[in-house]
């Protein structure tokens, strides 16, 4: 079963790949190397029917924070967000993917790696 | 990128000589694995959903037996790649039907300040398609053999 986390990382991973695809320099770039690829409609479909497991106040969360910032999940090392470095007061369980933690300086979602 | 850059993002644990894998899903499945247990990302779970995901963009098998399967993802902060080899082949729905006999995975995190990521595709796309590459590869039985023909491309 995909837990909160995971879901919200898919989730930002999806949305992610979606600019990255609607940008022209980079897809030209792409089929220069020698990719085919589809438009990415099928992606959009795709991050509606995630959006839509995804629990609703989690979800609001995500969404303000990316209007905010160019990702909401930031990686936490040694106890640092990555995104705004700094150090959290306590150590984020790195197998606990159920409770999401948000920095307690920038807000953004936390991820261990 | 220089040759050098190139061949140190090469690691002896994320070569596969031999992959077990019959089906483009499970190979993808074995190489994830493989990076969880070398301890390269914790979660591979979100790795498979977004290569996944990329595949149905478009089949990254492109052709002569090459499959490069790649993908941004929020779970590493370096970039990383695996090269496994298939022996049998494997069925990737490459342009030209060919099974993928070489898979390179590359992970990027999202942000990335070298902007490696697609210098280093095209790197191993122009690697991948020259014939003799291919045919050293075929024999290549160790790291320090995968070596020995990343040196010898850069000779040529």
């Amino acid at each position: 079963m995909t837990s909160r986390l995971e879901q919200i990382i898919i989730l930002q991973d999806l949305d992610l790949m979606i600019r990255e695809m609607s940008d022209q320099k980079t897809t030209s770039k792409l089929r220069e190397i020698g990719f085919a690829l589809d438009e990415v409609a099928a992606l959009t479909e795709a991050r509606q029917e995630l959006a839509a497991k995804v629990d609703r106040d989690l979800l609001a969360s995500y969404d303000r924070l990316m209007r905010r910032y160019p990702r909401a999940v930031a990686p936490v090392k040694s106890g640092v967000c990555l995104a705004c470095f700094i150090k959290q007061p306590t150590q984020l369980s790195a197998a606990d993917l159920e409770r999401v933690r948000f920095c307690e300086q920038c807000k953004r979602i936390l991820y261990a790696i | 990128m220089t040759q050098k850059e190139f061949v140190s993002y090469f690691q002896e644990d994320l070569f596969i000589p031999n992959l077990e894998a019959n089906s483009k899903a499970a190979a993808l499945e074995e190489i994830v694995a493989h990076l969880v247990a070398r301890q390269r990302i914790r979660n591979g779970m979100t790795v498979l959903e977004a290569l996944k995901k990329r595949e149905s963009l478009g089949s990254t098998g492109i052709g002569k037996t090459l499959a490069i399967p790649h993908g941004r993802t929020t779970v590493t902060n370096r970039l990383t790649v695996v090269f496994a080899r298939s022996d049998e082949g494997i069925p990737w729905d490459s342009i030209d039907h060919k099974p993928a006999h070489f898979i390179f995975l590359i992970l990027a995190p999202h942000q990335e300040r070298s902007n490696h990521y697609l210098p280093l595709l095209g790197k191993i796309v122009e690697f991948g398609r020259d014939a003799a590459v291919r045919k050293k590869l075929l024999k290549v039985g160790s790291y320090s053999d995968f070596l020995g023909v990343l040196e010898m491309a850069a000779a040529r």
